[in-house]
């Protein structure tokens, strides 16, 4: 056999063996990831906001029917519900007519001994979710609504290197300027109630800070001069909060606990916000916050965010300075609108090593938090940001 | 052969293994997008295609499309004391908070403290009540009282409970003003004054400057250069060449615009076509033959080719968007008489009127009248103003902006305006403030909603036929175009993105 030919068939088998080995470990791959999101829809079907509505929604329809009633049942889809979420409705609503003593057909009018029927539509209008029921029975026919109102969603960013994740905390109909995390010496909220955040909010003229159960209000100074592009900051500084908004900077102390807290002393303050040291990088966005040395990285980086355009969606990237100029280490975290404002402090801690892979998890204490305007809801919302970065 | 067969095949793995990869890295390869904060300055450039003779708030234009541009415009100078959020509810405007009282039939508004007019002078209750008192007054019966308890305390008594107040107020030609002079020029605390108003040009060419007084913050651009009375073909062709920073798009001209590469911006569906009949005509009285014209309408047509697309057709009043049902109501459909042949036999043709200022409701009428035609149902298309027209009306082509996306009040609204019977036109003033009868005594809930859109239409006197979009062109230097989805502008919002050389002021 020619030399060229047996070096030909070395190669073809060489690359066989490679090939093969890459297909073993896309199917491994394509295999967990499919258990995984198995698993994951196991839980969430639980845990579904919708699962409780669709129960209710399908005792009502139940009570339209007489027991025992073989009905058609067809569930439809206008809204801009997920596919998982409208499997986890389906499911809900056939279990619950199923328990109610209904016999399910297949689909509605999917067979001539059916004499009743129920086309469930899901649907949605300005103000949240719409169910719709489609009625029929012999010659009879009625509609039934029901209201749903629309839950809050967390975007998740996940990648290799640094990954963020944003968990939302609070999502309201106030104008957010700035938010921030109160400390333990701050008046605690209601056991019930959302995280201990503290909110920087606008009317439009003036600002004030209040907490996430409304239990508190600090007025600031209303300027006189109002801007349509307002900006504002919400520190702790570990004494005392700073506020800034409209030219003024506002201070006042964390009071005993169950007291509300003095008027803030409040003084103009002519200078601009500070941008960030990373100023120098104008194309990542209008929203930065420091990641002092994140990832064991020297020269530091930065979360960015702002797309220059408030009626689209934005994101929140990680960048790093190289040779000047700032590139992306993270993937992008997607929100459903514009990212208002975007502050961090943080202290890392580094955990280890293992093998090959360092791992340096980013615990921030407070967390970045990002006050984002959903396009969908029109609601300010506000996102913990977090990040664990490995290299 | 069978070598490169298999390497062929495992390059095809590779490649579909590569795309997974991709895809499993959702925002990996996302560009970073170049941004600033909102630029102060520059002149931005603003073409309509409606003539507007007056800003005058207490002028009301005959012609739906004119009352809406006029209402766009006078919100530039104007404001009202309340407006709508991105939900469409209340929120504080020249007034910061308000509370009712027995059952609604008593408000008291407390106006929001150092607001100025344009001119200096500080904005009063006694002054806000004199404005609003013009508007009211006529809307809520003449037993309505606005009145000041002090400077800053504005009080409206009514004999009926009017529960949605608050929204009527956020909406419609409720704005404050100072009658100054004259008694003829007006000063408003809006976000622009007017510099120069000439509407004897054709086309109109207006100027608007910053309001550097109004409570809110003076607006990013300087200036507002605003065209009316372009033609629809020019606002595209101007947009194409960077003559313009924004322009109202005709449905047949959105399909150039984006062969052209020009940016567009679109509401919601919120234009409702419908046919109002007037039942106490004896060609129209019978129920059967309504309904005949309404099935034989082809409103896929009318919103596919005659409005190119930029509608949907309706076989409801609300679009889906805001009812959330529409669906329950199918565009066209069929018949359920028995034998609706003998019913529509007319003795004289009917008397279809349509807005003469209108091209889209023309464009539609036609099309009406075409299919009726084609059913056997003898028909003619009149424009509003000619002899023959109103008084002859069996029924009229109506076109309703929704400019207002909660339910209740948007259909509340639609109502209202299909019981104004004035003229063909819809009176944008009469859409928003429906008379207190039209008025719901508490939000209603989404199946009494349906009950009374469904009630509305059970006799066919009213037939829903397309949800039109309002469409923009826009610059490529517009910036924060934040309009809502219901279709107002929102101008002093609007910032250019021009070097600072560059930028015109």
């Amino acid at each position: 056999m020619p030399r060229t030919n047996r070096n030909l068939l070395k190669r073809t088998a060489l690359l066989r063996i490679v090939l093969r080995t890459i297909h073993f470990w896309i199917f491994l791959l394509v295999f967990f990831s499919m258990g995984a999101r198995a698993g994951a829809a196991a839980v969430s079907a639980e845990s579904n906001p919708f699962a409780a509505s669709a129960r209710e929604f399908a005792r009502r329809i139940a009570n339209s029917f007489p027991a025992a009633t073989r009905v058609g049942i067809e569930v439809r889809n206008r809204s801009s519900l997920a596919v998982t979420d409208v499997a986890v409705v389906r499911t809900a609503l056939l279990d619950e007519l199923t328990a109610r003593g209904l016999r399910i057909a297949s689909a509605a009018g999917d067979s001539a001994d059916v004499g009743a029927s129920a086309t469930i539509t899901l649907s949605e209008n300005t103000d949240g979710f719409l169910w719709v029921a489609e009625i029929r029975q012999a010659d009879r026919s009625s509609v039934m609504l029901m209201a749903v109102p629309r839950p809050p969603t967390a975007p998740v960013a996940e990648a290799s290197g640094i990954t963020l994740r944003g968990a939302l905390v609070w999502s309201g109909p106030e104008d957010v300027l700035a938010a921030a995390l109160r400390p333990a010496t701050f008046p605690p909220a209601s056991p019930a109630g959302p995280p201990n955040l503290l909110l920087l909010v606008t009317d439009g003229v003036s600002a004030s800070v209040i907490d996430a159960q409304h239990t508190i209000k600090i007025a600031l100074p209303s300027p006189g001069d109002a801007d349509r592009d307002a900006q504002g900051t919400l520190e702790w500084n570990g004494s005392v909060f700073n506020a800034k908004a409209y030219g003024e900077t506002c201070t006042f102390a964390a009071p005993p606990a169950g007291q509300q807290p003095q008027q803030p002393r409040c003084r103009k303050e002519d200078a601009p916000l500070p941008l960030s040291a990373w100023a120098s990088a104008p194309q990542i966005g209008s929203q930065r916050a420091d990641l002092p040395a994140a990832c064991g990285d020297a020269s530091g980086a930065i979360l960015a965010a702002g797309t220059g355009d408030y009626t689209q969606p934005d994101s929140i990237r990680a960048y790093e300075m190289r040779s000047g100029a700032a590139a992306p280490v993270s993937p992008a975290l997607e929100f459903p609108g514009p990212v208002l404002s975007l502050q961090m402090e943080m202290s890392l801690q580094s955990t280890m090593s293992s093998q090959t892979t360092t791992v340096l998890q980013a615990q921030l204490t407070p967390p970045a938090l990002a006050v984002v305007r959903n396009l969908a809801s029109g609601d300010d919302e506000v996102y913990e940001i977090s990040l664990v970065c490995g290299h | 052969m069978k070598f490169r067969s298999s390497v062929a095949t495992e390059t095809c793995a590779l490649s579909v293994a590569a795309l997974l990869v991709f895809a499993a890295l959702p925002g990996a390869f996302t560009a970073v997008v170049a941004s600033t904060r909102p630029h102060v300055g520059g002149t931005l450039r603003v073409e309509l295609r409606e003539r507007v003779p007056t800003l005058d708030p207490r002028v009301r234009p005959d012609e739906a499309q004119v009352a809406r541009a006029q209402e766009l415009l006078d919100a530039l100078v104007f404001d009202r004391l309340l407006r709508l959020d991105d939900h469409g509810d209340p929120a504080p405007a020249l007034a910061v908070a308000w509370e009712s009282e027995e059952g609604g039939k008593r408000w008291r508004f407390q106006l929001r403290p150092g607001v100025q007019f344009s001119d200096g002078t500080p904005l009063t209750a006694e002054i806000a009540a004199a404005a609003l008192a013009l508007e009211i007054q006529p809307k809520l019966g003449s037993g309505t009282r606005v009145g000041s308890a002090d400077q800053l305390s504005l009080s409206i008594e009514s004999d009926e409970a009017t529960p949605d107040l608050p929204q009527q107020l956020a909406t419609g030609r409720t704005f404050i003003f100072r009658v100054v002079g004259d008694g003829k020029s007006l000063v408003g605390t809006g976000p622009f004054v007017i510099d120069h108003w000439d509407s004897g040009a054709l086309p109109q060419q207006d100027i608007f400057a910053a309001n550097t007084r109004c409570w809110a913050g003076r607006p990013f651009v300087d200036r507002l250069a605003i065209s009316l009375g372009v033609e629809s073909q020019r606002i595209e062709a101007d947009l194409e060449f960077g003559l313009t920073d924004a322009g109202e798009l005709a449905p047949s001209e959105m399909r150039r615009a984006a062969e052209h590469n020009v940016r567009t911006w679109s509401s919601e569906p919120v234009d409702l076509f419908v046919l109002n009949f007037d039942s106490s005509r004896p060609g129209v009285h019978n129920e059967r033959l309504r309904e005949a014209i309404s099935a034989a309408i082809d409103r896929n047509a009318i919103a596919n080719v005659v409005l190119q697309r930029q509608a949907v057709p309706a076989g409801a009043l609300l679009p889906e968007w805001i009812s959330g049902y529409a669906f329950l109501f199918p565009a066209g459909a069929p018949l359920t008489s028995q034998n609706p042949a003998t019913a529509v036999k007319t003795s004289a043709p009917l008397v279809l009127v349509y807005d003469s200022q209108d091209a889209e409701a023309r464009a539609v009428a036609d099309r009406v009248i075409v299919d009726l035609r084609a059913a056997g149902i003898s028909a003619q298309a009149v424009a509003s103003g000619v002899s023959t027209g109103a008084s002859a009306a069996d029924v009229r082509l109506v076109r309703i902006p929704i400019a207002q996306p909660e339910p209740q009040a948007a259909l509340d609204l639609v109502l209202g305006a299909l019981s104004a019977p004035a003229s063909a036109s819809v009176d944008v003033q009469l859409a928003a403030m429906p008379p207190a009868s039209a008025v719901s005594a508490q939000p209603a809930d989404p199946e009494s909603l349906y009950a009374t859109e469904r009630g509305a239409l059970a006799d066919f006197r009213i037939v829903p036929l397309a949800h039109a979009f309002e469409n923009w062109g826009l610059g490529a230097t517009v910036r924060d175009w934040m309009a809502p989805r219901w279709g107002d502008l929102r101008l002093e919002d609007v910032w250019l993105d021009l070097p600072p050389a560059a930028n015109p002021q």
